[in-house]
C-alpha cells in the first residue's frame, strides 16, 4: 500500500516537472521569436481632419505604406529641408512611389488648420496630405508615435521642438522603419525602395 | 548740391537744339534722375568709410507661402584679420529678421535664437539647411525676385546683401542636409 502511494506520488511529480518544463521551453521560445516591443508599439489607430479636406483615419490609402512627419508650416529649416527632400526622393522613386502615401502630421494644430496645409503641402508635392485636429487628438497620435513635442515662446510667437523622424509603416499598420529628417533626397529614395520595391 | 553736368541748360541759351528738342516735362524727369543718381553715389555703397571686411555670398530665401516665414541661408566671408561678429540683420522684405540654428539632440529637431555668430579672420561662416540660418517671419517677395537684406556687425558696421528668392527647393534642387548651396544654380521655379 505505501509502496503503490509512492510511486503514484513519484509520477505526479514527474508529470508537473514535465509539465514546467515544457512551458518554460515555450516560455523562452516565445521570448526568442516575439517582435520586440519597441516596434511592435510604434503606431496605433487615428482619425484627423486632412489638407485634402477629407477625414482620413488609420485605414485611409488601403493596400500601401504610409511615411508620417510630424512637424509644423511655422517651423522654417529643417520642415521644409526634410519636406522637399521627401518630395525629391518621390520623384526618384518613379512608379514605386505609388506604393507610399506620405503625410504631414503638424504638431501645431493651433496655426495649421487644413487650409494652411493645403496651401503650404502642395509647393512640395501633389501626394503630399496633411493631418491636424484638435490639440488633443494630435496629443494622442503623437502618443501613439512616441513623438516629442514640446512648445516654448519666442520673441516671435513660439517654437516647437518636435521628433527628428520620419515613420515608415506598413500597409497593415505595422511600423516597418525609421527614416531621419533632414537627410538627402537620395538616401530617403534608398530606405524606401528597400521596403516598396 | 550742384547741378550735374550732363543736365541741359534752361536759362542760359547756349544749348538751343536742345532746349527746342527736349520738352520741359521730360527735361525736369532727367534733373530728377541725374540727382538721384549722384544721391545714391555719395550715400550708398559705403559712404565715406572703408569697405567692411565681410562678403556675402550665395545668400538665397525659401519662399513657400507668405503666411509661413521664410528661411534665409548665405556664406559669410571674412578677409580681415580681425574675427567679425554678426549680431543682426534686417530686411523690408521680411517684418523681423532674426539669427537661429537648428539643433538635433536625442532625436529631436529644435530651433535656437542666436544672439551673435563670430566669422574667423580670414574665415568663412556658413548659414546652411539644418544648421544656422535666418528666419523671416512676414516674407513680402516673390520667386525670382532678389531682395535686399542688411547684416549689422558688432563693430557697427552695416553690410547690405542681396538674397535671390528661391521656392521650395532652393537653388540646388532637392538640397542635401548642409550641402554647399548654390553650387548648382537652377532656375527658380
Amino acid at each position: 500500500m505505501k509502496e503503490r502511494h509512492a510511486r503514484e506520488q513519484k509520477r505526479i511529480a514527474a508529470i508537473v516537472a514535465g509539465t514546467a518544463s515544457l512551458l518554460l521551453a515555450g516560455a523562452v521560445l516565445w521570448l526568442l521569436h516575439a517582435p520586440p516591443r519597441a516596434t511592435a508599439a510604434i503606431g496605433g489607430p487615428f482619425r484627423l481632419p486632412a489638407s485634402n479636406g477629407q477625414i482620413i483615419d488609420s485605414r485611409s490609402f488601403p493596400g500601401r505604406f504610409r511615411l508620417l512627419y510630424f512637424g509644423y508650416t511655422h517651423c522654417q529649416d529643417i520642415c521644409p529641408t526634410t519636406l522637399d527632400a521627401l518630395a525629391g526622393a518621390l520623384k526618384l522613386l518613379g512608379h514605386d512611389a505609388d506604393r507610399v502615401q506620405p503625410l504631414f502630421v503638424t504638431v501645431d494644430p493651433g496655426r495649421d488648420t487644413p487650409m494652411v496645409l493645403q496651401t503650404y503641402l502642395a509647393k512640395f508635392s501633389p501626394q503630399l496630405v496633411g493631418l491636424t485636429g484638435t490639440p488633443q487628438q494630435i496629443a494622442a497620435i503623437e502618443r501613439a508615435f512616441h513623438v516629442t513635442s514640446i512648445v516654448h515662446g519666442t520673441a516671435t510667437g513660439y517654437d516647437i521642438d518636435h521628433s527628428a523622424v520620419l515613420y515608415l509603416m506598413s500597409p497593415d499598420g505595422r511600423f516597418v522603419a525609421p527614416i531621419r529628417a533632414g537627410t538627402t533626397a537620395a538616401a530617403m529614395a534608398a530606405t524606401l525602395a528597400r521596403y516598396l520595391s | 548740391m550742384p547741378d550735374a553736368p550732363i543736365l541741359p541748360r534752361t536759362t542760359s541759351g547756349r544749348l538751343p537744339a536742345c532746349q527746342s528738342c527736349i520738352p520741359r516735362r521730360r527735361r525736369c524727369a532727367v534733373t530728377v534722375l541725374a540727382a538721384l543718381a549722384l544721391g545714391s553715389s555719395l550715400i550708398l555703397p559705403r559712404a565715406g568709410r572703408a569697405d567692411p571686411p565681410v562678403t556675402v555670398l550665395n545668400s538665397w530665401f525659401r519662399y513657400i507661402i507668405p503666411q509661413v516665414p521664410a528661411g534665409g541661408y548665405m556664406t559669410l566671408k571674412n578677409t580681415s584679420s580681425q574675427p567679425m561678429v554678426l549680431t543682426g540683420a534686417s530686411s523690408a522684405a521680411c517684418g523681423m529678421l532674426t539669427l537661429h540654428r537648428t539643433e538635433t539632440s536625442g532625436g529631436v529637431d529644435r530651433m535656437v535664437p542666436v544672439a551673435a555668430v563670430t566669422v574667423p579672420a580670414h574665415g568663412t561662416f556658413r548659414f546652411v539647411e539644418g544648421g544656422y540660418h535666418m528666419m523671416c517671419m512676414n516674407p513680402v517677395m516673390h520667386i525670382g525676385q532678389t531682395v535686399t537684406v542688411t547684416l549689422t556687425f558688432a563693430d557697427g558696421s552695416r553690410v547690405p546683401a542681396p538674397f535671390v528668392v528661391y521656392g521650395v527647393s532652393g537653388p540646388s534642387g532637392s538640397a542635401p542636409n548642409g550641402a554647399a548651396t548654390g553650387t548648382k544654380m537652377k532656375m527658380p521655379m
